[in-house]
C-alpha cells in the first residue's frame, strides 16, 4: 500500500496510540524531501545562468574584426532630446567610428518590429557612410521594437570565422518586443558580444515628425518617449558585452578592441576565459534528485 | 554535427530503468504500515478512484522523463559547427554589370544576354572562395548594388533582383567604372579587380571611360572587359517599366573593341569577346584562374552548448510532478 494522504491520514490507519513513530519519520522525510527540491530547483536556475568564475587558457588565434551595426529605426528613435534627433546622433558618432577602424569590417542592420540587413559584412567604408547616412524610419513599415529581431539579423550577418565578432546595438530600449535574452544567449553562444548604446534621456521628450506634427497616442495625447536601459542593459551582460549611454561613446571606442580580445592576451593564439561552472550546478542537482527519489520511494523503516 | 562533453554522465541513465523498477514493479516496494485489520470492520481496502490513480500515475511518468532530462542535459551536448578559416587575404573583385535595354537582345539563348550574364556570374562566385565580390549596376546612371564582400547568399540574392532599365537607358561606361573604382579604395587586400560586361559604346555619363580606367589603374586595380554579343541585328523584346507595355524590334549591336582593349591593358588585364553564351563562360573561367590567389586556411571548430532547452525541461517537469503531487493529489511530499 503507498502512502496517500498526509501525516492525518497515517495516523487514522494506524492508530493515534503509536503517532509519535510515524510523526518522526514523516517530518524528517517531508523536511528533506522539500530541502532537495528547493536545492534541486536552484542548483537548475544557477546552471542556467551560465555562472563562471575561475580562469583557464584557451586557444585563440583570431585576427581582424567584424562588427554588426544593429540600429533601432522605430519612430521613438526621432525624438530631439538627442540633437538634433536620437537616431540622427546616433548616426553621426557611427560614422564617426567606422571611419577611424582599421583592419575592421561591418555590416548594417536596420530594425523596427522587423529586422532588414542594410549592408552585408563589408570592407568598403564608402558604402557604409552611404548607407548610414540613409537610414530612417521610411526602411521598414512594421512598428514596435524588437530587439531580439534586430539582434538575430545582425548575428545572420557575420559568415567568417577566424575574425573577432561583436555586436553594436544602438536603441532607446522602448516597447521592446519579443525576447531579447533569448538572442543575447545567442549572441554569447555565437562569441558575439553586445555592446549597447542606449539613445535619449530619463526625462524623454515628444516625437516630432517631418511634417511638424506630434506623435500621439489613441487617447490623442502626444506620446514621451524616453530611455529604456534595462533591455539594453540585459542583453549587453548575457552576451558579454557592455552598456554605454550615448555621451559615453569614445568609451566604447576604448573599451571594444580590449574585451574582444580578453583583458590579457598572454601569447599569441592564447588568452584567458572565465571558466563556465555549469557542469557543477547540473551535478549538484542531479544528486539533490536521487536524493529526493530515495526518500519518496523507499522505506525507511522496515515496518510499522 | 552533436557530440557530448561528458559523456560519462549517461552512466547514471543505467540506474533509471533499476530505479523504476524499485519503485513501481518490485515485490519489495512503498511503504508498509501494520495495523489491526478489524479496525476497518474486516472491510477491505478499496483501489484508488479513477482520475486519482490516473494522476499519480502522470505525475511519475513526468518525474521519471524530468529526471531523464536533467541526466541528458548534463552530460554536456554541444553542437560543433566546422568552418574553414582562411589565413590569407583575398581578392577584391568588383562586378561591373551593363544594365541598359540593349542587354535584353535575345541573341544569347536560352533568355537574353543579361540573364545568361547573370547565371555565369552566379558560376563564378560560386567558384570563388575567400574572395570579397561585389557589384555595380550602370546604363545611364550608375549604382553599388552589393559592396564588396563574403557574404555571398546575399550577393546571389540581391543579383537574381537586379533587372535591366532599372538606371535609364544609357551606357555609362566611364561612371560604372569610376564608382567601381571608388569603392574599391578601402581595406586590405591581396588585390584589387574590376570585370566589366558590357554590350554597348559610351553614350552617358559626366566621366568618360578612359579617365576612369587611369584612375582606377593608378589605385592598382586590374580591368578585365568582356564585351558581350554578336555583332550585327539582334532581336530583343523590352518590357516598359512604367507602362508595363511589351515592346518589341531590332537592335543593332556595336561595342568599342579598340577602348575596352585599352583600357584593360593599360590596366593589366585583358579584354574578351563573348559572342556566344558558351564563350561567356569559359571567359569568366579564364578570368578565374587568372585571379587565383593562393590561399592558406585552416578548419576552425566552435562549440555551441545545448543543454539549456533540455535542462529548462526537466526543471518544468519536476515542478509539475511536485505540483500534481501537491496541489492535486495533497500528497505530502
Amino acid at each position: 500500500m503507498h502512502y496517500l494522504r498526509g501525516k492525518a491520514d497515517i495516523l487514522r490507519v494506524a492508530g493515534r496510540w503509536r503517532s509519535s513513530v510515524f510523526e518522526n519519520v514523516h517530518l524528517v522525510k517531508t523536511f528533506f524531501a522539500h530541502l532537495l527540491l528547493a536545492l534541486f530547483v536552484v542548483s537548475a536556475v544557477l546552471a542556467l545562468a551560465d555562472i563562471r568564475w575561475g580562469e583557464r587558457l584557451v586557444e585563440d588565434d583570431r585576427e581582424g574584426y567584424d562588427i554588426a551595426l544593429a540600429v533601432d529605426v522605430s519612430r521613438s528613435m526621432l525624438a530631439s532630446d538627442v540633437k538634433p534627433s536620437r537616431l540622427a546622433g546616433a548616426l553621426g558618432r557611427l560614422k564617426r567610428f567606422v571611419s577611424e577602424s582599421a583592419n575592421t569590417r561591418f555590416s548594417v542592420v536596420a530594425f523596427k518590429g522587423e529586422a532588414l540587413a542594410v549592408l552585408p559584412m563589408t570592407g568598403d567604408l564608402q558604402a557604409l557612410e552611404l548607407v548610414l547616412g540613409g537610414l530612417g524610419p521610411d526602411l521598414l513599415t512594421s512598428t514596435g521594437s524588437s530587439i531580439q529581431k534586430g539582434l538575430e539579423e545582425a548575428l545572420e550577418t557575420f559568415r567568417e570565422g577566424g575574425r573577432y565578432r561583436a555586436v553594436v546595438l544602438v536603441s532607446d530600449g522602448e516597447s521592446v518586443d519579443g525576447s531579447p535574452r533569448k538572442a543575447a544567449q545567442a549572441a554569447a553562444d555565437n562569441a558575439a558580444p553586445v555592446f549597447s548604446i542606449g539613445v535619449g534621456t530619463a526625462e524623454g521628450s515628444r516625437i516630432v515628425l517631418d511634417s511638424g506634427l506630434l506623435v500621439r497616442d489613441e487617447k490623442n495625447q502626444p506620446v514621451t518617449t524616453r530611455l529604456n536601459r534595462g533591455a539594453l542593459e540585459t542583453v549587453a551582460e548575457i552576451s558579454g558585452g557592455r552598456y554605454y549611454g550615448l555621451n559615453d561613446f569614445r568609451r566604447l571606442e576604448r573599451d571594444l578592441l580590449p574585451v574582444l580580445k580578453g583583458a590579457e592576451r598572454l601569447a599569441p593564439g592564447l588568452r584567458l576565459e572565465r571558466k563556465p561552472r555549469t557542469g557543477l550546478f547540473q551535478l549538484l542537482g542531479l544528486v539533490c534528485l536521487f536524493g529526493l527519489l530515495l526518500i519518496r520511494s523507499f522505506r525507511w523503516r522496515d515496518a510499522i | 554535427m552533436w557530440s557530448l562533453e561528458q559523456p560519462a554522465v549517461l552512466f547514471l541513465l543505467l540506474l533509471v530503468p533499476l530505479l523504476v523498477y524499485r519503485t513501481h514493479f518490485s515485490r519489495n516496494r512503498g511503504g508498509r504500515v501494520a495495523f489491526s485489520y478489524r479496525v476497518w470492520g474486516s472491510v477491505g481496502f478499496a483501489g484508488a478512484g479513477g482520475l486519482r490513480r490516473l494522476l499519480y500515475r502522470a505525475s511519475w511518468v513526468v518525474f521519471w522523463a524530468g529526471l531523464t532530462l536533467c541526466i541528458a542535459a548534463a552530460s554536456g551536448p554541444v553542437m560543433i559547427e566546422r568552418e574553414v578559416v582562411y589565413l590569407s587575404r583575398g581578392l577584391d573583385i568588383m562586378l561591373v554589370l551593363d544594365e541598359s535595354p540593349s542587354m535584353l537582345a535575345q541573341d544569347f539563348k536560352p533568355h537574353n544576354r543579361f540573364e545568361t550574364a547573370k547565371g555565369v556570374i552566379r558560376q563564378f562566385v560560386k567558384g570563388r572562395e575567400n574572395d570579397q565580390i561585389g557589384i555595380v549596376g550602370f546604363s545611364e546612371e550608375a549604382v553599388l548594388r552589393v559592396p564588396t564582400t563574403r557574404d555571398y547568399s546575399l550577393l546571389l540574392e540581391r543579383l537574381a533582383a537586379v533587372e535591366v532599365m532599372g538606371l535609364g537607358d544609357g551606357t555609362a561606361i566611364g561612371m560604372g567604372l569610376s564608382l567601381a573604382g571608388l569603392h574599391l579604395q578601402s581595406g586590405d587586400t591581396a588585390g584589387r579587380v574590376i570585370i566589366l560586361l558590357t554590350d554597348g559604346e559610351n553614350n552617358a555619363g559626366e566621366i568618360g571611360p578612359e579617365k576612369a580606367a587611369e584612375l582606377a589603374t593608378r589605385l592598382g586595380i586590374r580591368i578585365y572587359c568582356i564585351g558581350i554579343g554578336r555583332r550585327g541585328e539582334a532581336y530583343m523584346e523590352v518590357k516598359d517599366p512604367e507602362t508595363g507595355k511589351i515592346v518589341t524590334g531590332k537592335y543593332v549591336s556595336n561595342f568599342d573593341e579598340d577602348l575596352l582593349r585599352e583600357i584593360s591593358g593599360l590596366s593589366g588585364g585583358r579584354y574578351f569577346h563573348a559572342g556566344n553564351p558558351v564563350a561567356l563562360s569559359s571567359i569568366f573561367e579564364q578570368i578565374d584562374s587568372l585571379e587565383k590567389s593562393e590561399n592558406r586556411s585552416r578548419v576552425g571548430v566552435r562549440r555551441i552548448p545545448a543543454f539549456r532547452g533540455l535542462l529548462l525541461a526537466g526543471l518544468i517537469m519536476i515542478l509539475m510532478d511536485f505540483a500534481i503531487r501537491k496541489g492535486l493529489l495533497k500528497e505530502p511530499i
